[in-house]
């Protein structure tokens, strides 16, 4: 089989359907069809993203870790149901935020400290990666305050760079709303920021 | 910066592999078909089990204190009884469709009575001698 056969094969493979990834398309045809050991493989190629988002909304290394085992178990009890015409990503990207919003009523709300806060891409000057280290913590704690859903829309939107529609069908909402939440927690973010200054 | 915000994992990979890991071994254990059948076999017999058992359980069930309590004011009355009540109305009860359970009367087998026993004494003309004789029902003499 030539590398030319193979891409065109893929190119069929990703035909009518919203999942880009052919081996992750594969995957999930395999499951669909009764092969459970290739759940694995939808597992390799979208856990890391999935650990991300998690830690980013609820901020607790431990809750991440029981999170995530929810998530992909439910995504294997429903993966029988899931049309591959719609967005794989924002599917599991619901069923994530789902979760997680389960975890977090289970709880009181955590702040996370300036050595949390995780390293910056910064210059080699010592004194501008302390400062921006610190501008991180300031920003982490300021969307720890916001509301839950203005908070949600924040990071699918800005941080997750999820365009505002899918945004709005993870969320359940309608993207209307959700620009005006995510408007509402920048201007939030920026006083709260300019306070603690 | 907002893309900064927590945009590295608290854990290393080999965390993800242990979950992977635990997520495929639930998966597994959910998937044995034998478990999901021994388990609706064991419902299945319990519940037949209990639909068996309850007619008997029911049948088995003691006297409750309120039919006996029915049954006890459908008995005679007194008439001392009978004007305190007639002064206070009482509440209807109707009796239950429940048949009371009477403790079964030990029937006693009848003992036969003692044979009696006849005792004729005769006096001869000499007062030392005397004959005595018995005699019961049967006839025997002695």
């Amino acid at each position: 089989m030539t590398a030319e056969t193979t891409v065109t094969m893929q190119a069929d493979l990703c035909e009518k359907t919203q999942v880009n990834d052919p081996v992750l398309l594969a995957a999930i045809r395999a499951v669909q069809g009764g092969d459970s050991r290739a759940f694995e493989q939808i597992m390799i190629a979208t856990e890391r993203r999935v650990a991300l988002l998690c830690w980013r909304i609820l901020g607790d290394a431990d809750e991440v870790k029981d999170a995530m085992q929810e998530i992909f178990l439910r995504v294997f009890r429903h993966l029988g149901r899931f049309d591959e015409r719609r967005d794989f990503r924002g599917w599991l990207f619901r069923i994530a935020v789902n979760v997680c919003r389960d975890h977090r009523k289970k709880r009181t709300r955590i702040f996370v400290g300036l050595e949390e806060a995780g390293d910056v891409a910064c210059p080699d000057d010592v004194d501008a990666r302390i400062a921006a280290k610190e501008e991180l913590a300031l920003l982490t704690r300021a969307v720890d305050t916001l509301p839950e859903k203005e908070r949600l829309a924040l990071i699918l939107r800005d941080v997750e760079e999820i365009p505002t529609e899918e945004v709005a069908q993870i969320l359940g909402s309608r993207p209307s709303t959700v620009r005006v939440q995510i408007h509402s927690a920048r201007n939030k973010i920026r006083k709260l920021m300019e306070r603690w200054r | 910066m907002i893309r900064n915000y927590r945009s590295q994992l608290p854990f290393g990979e080999d965390v993800l592999v242990q979950i992977r890991k635990d997520v495929m071994t639930q998966i597994e254990r959910d998937a044995r078909p034998w478990m999901g059948i021994f388990l609706r076999a064991t419902i299945a017999t319990s519940a037949l089990l209990l639909f068996v058992s309850l007619p008997v359980i029911r049948r088995e069930k003691p006297v409750a204190s309120s039919e006996l309590r029915v049954a006890r004011e459908a008995s005679p009355v007194r008439p001392a009884q009978l004007a305190t009540r007639n002064s206070q109305p009482e509440p209807v009860i109707t009796p239950t469709s429940h048949r009371v359970r009477r403790r079964p009367i030990k029937r006693t087998e009848p003992v036969p009575p003692e044979p009696a026993e006849v005792r004729i004494e005769l006096q001869t003309s000499d007062p030392d001698v005397r004959i005595i004789w018995f005699t019961n029902d049967t006839g025997d003499t002695r």
